[in-house]
């Protein structure tokens, strides 16, 4: 399936990813609309386009993390940590509308079929198929 | 994490922002509004125009504020009482006058803006609020 992914050298790229298969109690939906946020997704592509001292000075509660890690780990910890998060896409996307495409066996609240609207970070990307666990969320959520 | 049915009638082009309308209601929630407050929301985008149109349902009075000049108009058909462009420089006159000097009761900024601006310029208006900024909310 196809999946906006943003790296942080500023790279934006729609990219082919594995078909997920529905978590223990949750559902798989297909997307039918994605909203890409002026606000946030904007915000990403900005920031990925910094330099690093630039994206240090944006997110100090990143560089705060960076010193933790080095404290606790040491300093080629940390350089391999924010080296592998640099080097690594993140799927933009919070906020979407789709069909319920499978449902595990342990999720008695929807039925393969039903319309629903979902979001959150972390799960539901602009993508083809979002991987939506049961263990937190549900209609009143 | 939210999943929610589409109830009958509403198109899946629409239900997609829901979690965008989640965030507005939550920022709107967190600020305890009461009625009759007079609350300041820095940003008129899709997350501030949500947010005005909450305040408004739950009985708030609403100054708008954004760069843009345009934006008054839906601003105001959303029911906010007045509509502030800093860039004109007149918002910590209009918002004096609006509230007979006492500041706002709440701000909540909805800008994607680098700058600190926003912030500052809350924390300015709702000078009889703690902590500073008064029931302060910043979202995204």
């Amino acid at each position: 399936m196809k999946q906006i992914a943003q790296y942080q050298d500023g790279r934006l790229e729609f990219q082919d990813v594995p078909v997920p298969t529905a978590p223990a109690g949750g559902v798989l939906v297909r997307t039918l609309h994605s909203v890409i946020s002026v606000g946030t997704e904007k915000m990403k592509v900005e920031q990925a386009k910094m330099n690093l001292l630039q994206k240090a000075r944006a997110r100090p509660d990143q560089v705060r993390k960076v010193l933790d890690t080095a404290r606790n780990l040491g300093w080629q910890s940390a350089w391999e940590k924010v080296k592998n998060r640099l080097e690594s896409p993140t799927p933009l996307g919070y906020s979407a509308a789709g069909v319920i495409e499978a449902v595990d066996r342990n999720n008695a609240r929807f039925r393969v079929g039903d319309l629903v609207a979902c979001g959150g970070g972390g799960m539901c990307f602009s993508c083809g198929i979002h991987r939506i666990a049961g263990d937190v969320g549900g209609e009143n959520s | 994490m939210l999943v929610a049915r589409i109830p009958d009638g509403v198109a899946t082009s629409h239900a997609a922002y829901t979690t965008i309308c989640a965030i507005a209601m939550q920022a709107v929630r967190q600020a305890e509004i009461g009625l009759g407050d007079r609350v300041l929301v820095m940003g008129q985008g899709l997350v501030g125009l949500l947010v005005t149109n909450l305040l408004v349902i739950a009985g708030a009075r609403v100054a708008a504020v954004d760069l843009i000049d345009e934006r008054a108009q839906v601003c105001r058909s959303l029911g906010a009482d007045r509509f502030i462009n800093p860039a004109h420089g007149n918002f910590h006159d209009t918002l004096r006058d609006w509230t007979d000097g006492f500041g706002v009761d709440v701000a909540i900024v909805c800008t994607a803006s680098r700058s600190n601006a926003p912030i500052e310029q809350s924390a300015e208006a709702a000078p009889r609020s703690r902590p500073p900024g008064g029931r302060g909310n910043h979202t995204h």
